[in-house]
């Protein structure tokens, strides 16, 4: 029988939540510190432990909310090395900066607006069905399914 | 894009071992979060008697009864600096809003000042209304960044953002909080691009940011050498950060890439390691307190073409001692530092 036991739930989870935390933060060292916060918050708050499962979606919105929240405060934006206003001077004057198709796929990933990605991920990379994200998010499934769309289009991913 | 693609790039997004490690350390340690809410409540209460002591008159303590300042509110520990805030830096009118910078503190390396935005219309309400608080980028873009022109010779690196004090909005106004901190002073005739937003444009607008805190500079003397790459030359201290300067030794790469040449002068990671782990305040009670870690500089650009200049070595604004999961900033009082060890070095402070 599933028992909440801090470090395993920890263990289990924390690709997942560190993922999720990624898709917001867009860097490691801040999605490292949303996902320390998520974990935190799951041990300093009440939390009702029924399932694995459960508690994995309680993670996942836990960690989208902090991040959604964070975004919106103090010195989060961006951090700016010289060589990266060098290189944007570079892009500004019309000189293009070396890429790759993978990195183009990467950057085509990782620009999506938050509302498309974290349904993708839950869809595409975790296999949950639209219903099932559409609960763990506390939206329609109709919802899920246009986003699923918008973000396919965005991607130009090949219909499956 | 194909499905196998986009798992991919997801499979990319996979930290290390030991940074997972890490992380569970800190949130083990940090779970007795039950002391801190304790704690809060009770400054809670403390709060909460000394309003119903201002309402009734009677007089109340200096701190509660005059914090106006929206910088100090946020940032109760930079209230000794309350002198150094500068009051009606900018403003800029269209027809339907007017945009305020209502305050600035800064030592030039921390700045933080407040915007405000006014409606002046209905028009200018709604467009408020409408106004998204994601503002680093996109149709609402605001902020300050320091000023860069030939970034090589200037270069700063520098993180910035912005927050809206949600607290202060009515009908008819928004107030924001931006800033940036940046590496040193070097950048542009101590300059911030400010960016903001009006209802028909976006503007930008050159501000003087090298505010009016208190900065001491020393050169530093060391009975011994502190690295082979580098030599200690001089300090620039304020009570919000500190920036040490280095003579580099001459160690230094040259690289190409596609469209601009560079020199960086370099430091081996262990040096940073061994630089971070060995330097620290000496106070004049004879404490000791420790330089930031991860502000030490590995690579940053000579000023001068012969490459043995200065450079910046450490820099950082002054944190509380991590006691929470986010360090808070921190008044440093000057008057008690004795002098500094760079690098298990002891260096005297030579005006």
């Amino acid at each position: 029988m599933e028992k909440f036991e801090p470090e395993r739930i920890y263990n289990l989870y924390f690709d997942t939540v560190y993922k999720v935390c990624f898709l917001y933060m867009k860097n490691h060292a801040d999605t490292q510190d949303m996902a320390q916060e998520t974990f935190c918050q799951l041990l300093s708050k009440p939390f009702q432990y029924e399932t694995d499962e459960k508690t994995k979606a309680w993670l996942i919105v836990s960690a989208s909310n902090l991040c959604k929240n964070h975004l919106k405060k103090w010195w989060v934006k961006k951090s700016v090395s010289y060589e990266d206003s060098i290189a944007e001077h570079a892009d500004k004057n019309g000189l293009v900066a070396e890429s790759g198709s993978g990195s183009e796929v990467y950057r085509t990933v990782m620009s999506l607006d938050e509302k498309y990605a974290l349904p993708t991920y839950l869809y595409y990379y975790e296999g949950y069905k639209t219903a099932e994200i559409a609960k763990i998010l506390h939206t329609k499934p109709s919802t899920i399914q246009t986003r699923l769309a918008k973000a396919r289009e965005l991607l130009k991913m090949e219909l499956e | 894009m194909r499905k196998e693609e986009y798992v991919n790039v997801i499979e990319q997004i996979t930290p290390e071992e030991e940074v997972k490690k890490e992380i569970w350390n800190r949130v083990s340690q940090s779970t007795g979060t039950q002391k801190k809410t304790i704690a809060f409540k009770k400054w809670g209460l403390v709060a909460a008697v000394l309003a119903i002591v201002c309402v009734a008159g009677v007089y109340a303590p200096t701190a509660v009864a005059e914090i106006r300042s929206h910088i100090l509110r946020e940032t109760p520990s930079y209230g000794p600096l309350a002198d150094s805030v500068e009051t009606a830096i900018f403003s800029k009118a269209d027809e339907h809003i007017c945009v305020t910078v209502e305050e600035l503190l800064s030592d030039g390396v921390v700045v933080e000042m407040t915007v405000k935005y006014t409606a002046l219309d209905r028009t200018g309400k709604k467009w408020l209304e409408k106004m998204d608080t994601g503002i680093a980028q996109g149709e609402y873009k605001m902020n300050i960044q320091p000023r860069m022109i030939n970034t090589i010779e200037y270069g700063v690196n520098y993180s910035y953002g912005a927050m809206e004090l949600e607290e202060q909005a009515t009908e008819t106004e928004r107030v924001f909080l931006l800033g940036f901190q940046a590496s040193g002073r070097t950048y542009t005739d101590h300059q911030g691009v400010f960016t903001f937003p009006m209802t028909e444009t976006t503007e930008e607008v050159l501000l003087d940011v090298s505010g009016n805190v208190e900065i001491r500079s020393f050169a530093l003397k060391g009975a011994e050498a502190a690295s082979e790459y580098y030599t200690p030359t001089y300090i620039e201290l304020s009570p919000m950060s500190f920036v040490i300067y280095a003579q580099n030794h001459g160690v230094f790469e040259r690289s190409q890439n596609d469209n601009y040449y560079e020199e960086k002068w370099l430091m081996p990671e262990e040096e940073i390691d061994a630089l971070e782990a060995n330097s620290y305040f000496i106070m004049k009670d004879g404490s000791r307190e420790p330089l930031p870690q991860g502000a030490a500089h590995n690579t940053t650009h000579a000023k001068e073409d012969n490459l043995y200049s200065d450079v910046m070595l450490y820099s950082e604004r002054f944190y509380s001692e991590p006691k929470e999961y986010r360090p808070s900033p921190e008044i440093m009082n000057l008057d008690e530092i004795e002098a500094v060890v760079i690098n298990g070095v002891r260096f005297e402070f030579v005006k």
